[in-house]
């Protein structure tokens, strides 16, 4: 098997909002992704993972930063010591990011033409004409009705669905080895989502396109996703395949998410939640990070910080009870190995 | 065809805004037919001799003054010499405080505070004695001169303003859209974040025209700015204004010339606030 297209490995970023505060967003996360395939990120507010993304297209600001010995290698590059104009030259070109909100990340004083053709004209150093045959392909390609009419228009002459497939449009113009979708769908109506992912779905098998896609909405992860990782307090606390994780997800967290998802035919009154919210990132526990808000937590869990354990095949989790499972009350399934694959 | 529609229903729904504009374009086009609409040369002293006043009559519409000038004459190049001074002024202001405002707002950090503080100790000295002093360092002023030295004093208020609202437009998502698809920061600042800034600033500059008009006028008539026999509104007034009692016309008519251009410009950048104010953020 060929190297992977991308590689993360012990990425740390900290935010040093003053005070003599560290705020440790993403904590060693280490993940890959390959060729053409979808990988899911999923987690609560707050656990880091658009701050994963923004760290792998070096969109960090001060006060924070990737830390040294951090390593995000994409076609062979290192982007975490890449030079600024070689990392400009793959924003938007070899990587692109769609991102949350598409009623603010499109420029309102320009033709949503005029600025997916500047994709075009800033890395193909495309004429003005041809950039704009460009971008009316674009949008025809994402199923937008009378593009070279569309092309004309403003964001704010455009409805919300409309403006995301803008901003796919944009994304695809260079058709990027991998695209980084950070919430796509979170803003847009329910219909509209379902629209979206077939789009992102369709693109991304028409051009073999790797996408990575952060979302907390496990339906989104169901529908998209063929591996998926867990994250959570800037750490990865369990990566399987997706049907794993819906079969027999292991970690107390991603089994939280998962029963915290309202299912159709329910007899329950109440949704099931996860106690507790996320840790600020300036002051994780100690040991695990989950653990005041898991119901298995014990001694060990406070002082040892769990590596990450291999579960099965393809199957990690960072928690204990891989190595004691007789401690879970209620087991769902049975654990196989306890081998662990973590070596800090 | 859409668009003349569209420009129609906008003055329309604005008849404030539409008369001060409307007022403006008259006053700047009569400065420019100055030479066409002026009866008489504005610097000519026919009686130089017997130095005689007139009262505004049928042959001096609105008089002459104590070196027998018409007063309408020299009232309408003078427009020439008030709206140019004024007009260059505010562009000179425009471009330095708009350029100043973004470097340090975009560029942030300790870039941002070091210009900042030196903006901060250019305020610190009121604007008129800046200028007073300058131009005693300077001694005669040309119009050039002038311009720039009401120009360069005029931006420091303007480069807080813009780099208040580039701080805002450097945090849009957009702006990190832009980012992420690869744009170079020049591009960013330019193409992405300037132009969302510009409401403000044109509201700015059509305030601080008539602020640099009255300018002018003080200077001109303390006897620091225009220099006689060329005629200026401000000092137009300084002739008239021994003679106030006895010849009210030689300074009246300059006086309503500022009060009416200052009121136009004034109401304009008002209505421009109302109406440029938060309604582009239509999304």
């Amino acid at each position: 098997m060929s190297a992977p297209l991308l590689t993360v490995k012990d990425l740390r970023t900290y935010f040093y909002p003053g005070g003599g505060k560290v705020a440790r967003s993403v904590d060693g996360v280490s993940f890959h992704i390959n060729e053409g395939e979808t990988v899911g990120i999923v987690g609560e507010s707050g656990c880091g993972k658009s701050v994963t993304a923004l760290s792998i297209m070096r969109l960090i600001r001060a006060p924070g930063r990737v830390e040294a010995g951090s390593k995000i290698e994409f076609d062979g590059k290192d982007l975490v010591t890449l030079d600024d104009d070689s990392m400009r030259r793959i924003r938007g070109n070899r990587i692109a990011m769609i991102f949350q909100e598409p009623m603010s990340a499109l420029n309102p004083v320009f033709s949503v033409g005029d600025q997916i053709a500047e994709v075009a004209r800033i890395h193909a150093g495309a004429s003005r004409r041809d950039a704009w045959k460009k971008a009316v392909e674009m949008l025809a390609l994402t199923g937008i009705p009378a593009p070279d009419q569309r092309a004309k228009q403003y964001p704010h002459q455009l409805s919300g669905g409309m403006r995301q497939r803008v901003l796919i449009a944009m994304a695809l113009v260079m058709n990027p080895a991998l695209i980084i979708a950070d919430e796509p769908t979170t803003a847009l109506d329910v219909t509209i989502q379902a629209q979206i992912l077939e789009l992102l779905r369709d693109v991304q098998q028409k051009f073999g396109t790797a996408v990575l896609l952060i979302t907390h909405d496990l339906g989104v992860i169901a529908e998209m996703t063929k591996r998926v990782i867990v994250m959570y307090g800037g750490e990865v606390v369990e990566e399987t395949s997706t049907p794993d994780l819906f079969t027999s997800a292991h970690h107390p967290y991603s089994e939280g998410l998962l029963h915290a998802m309202p299912r159709v035919g329910d007899k329950r009154e109440r949704l099931n939640v996860i106690p507790g919210t996320v840790p600020p990132p300036t002051a994780w526990p100690s040991g695990c990070r989950f653990r005041d808000r898991c119901k298995y937590s014990w001694e060990r869990t406070e002082h040892e910080h769990p590596p990450l354990y291999e579960i099965g095949p393809g199957h990690v989790s960072r928690c204990h009870l891989a190595d004691e499972p007789e401690r879970r009350k209620d087991p769902h399934k049975p654990l196989v190995a306890r081998r662990s694959i973590d070596a800090s | 065809m859409r668009n003349r529609a569209t420009v129609a229903t906008f003055f329309r729904s604005r008849p404030g805004m539409t008369l001060a504009a409307a007022s403006l374009v008259v006053i700047i086009a009569t400065a420019i037919a100055a030479p066409l609409l002026a009866p008489y040369d504005p610097v000519a002293q026919p009686d130089i001799v017997g130095g005689n006043i007139t009262a505004p009559s049928a042959a001096h519409p609105l008089g002459t003054d104590q070196f027998s000038r018409d007063v309408l004459s020299r009232l309408l190049f003078g427009a020439r010499v008030s709206l140019l001074v004024g007009i260059f002024a505010t562009v000179v202001t425009v471009t330095v405080g708009t350029a100043y405002g973004l470097a340090a707002g975009y560029s942030g950090g300790i870039v941002d505070e070091v210009m900042m503080r030196l903006v901060d100790a250019f305020m610190s000295i009121p604007r008129v004695l800046l200028v007073l002093a300058l131009v005693a360092l300077w001694g005669q002023m040309s119009t050039t001169g002038l311009i720039l030295l009401l120009g360069l004093t005029g931006w420091f208020q303007l480069s807080r303003l813009v780099r208040a609202e580039v701080l805002g437009a450097r945090q849009t998502d957009y702006v990190a859209s832009a980012r992420a698809l690869g744009a170079h920061d020049f591009r960013i600042a330019f193409r992405h974040v300037l132009p969302n800034v510009l409401p403000p600033i044109i509201v700015f500059a059509t305030i601080g025209l008539g602020n640099v008009i009255v300018l002018e006028a003080g200077l001109s008539y303390l006897g620091f700015g225009i220099q006689p026999p060329a005629p200026s509104w401000g000092n137009m007034i300084r002739d008239g204004s021994e003679l106030m009692t006895a010849a009210w016309w030689v300074s009246l008519f300059p006086g309503l010339a500022i009060v009416t251009t200052v009121m136009a410009v004034n109401a304009l950048g008002e209505s421009l606030r109302r109406s440029l104010g938060r309604s582009e953020s239509r999304a």
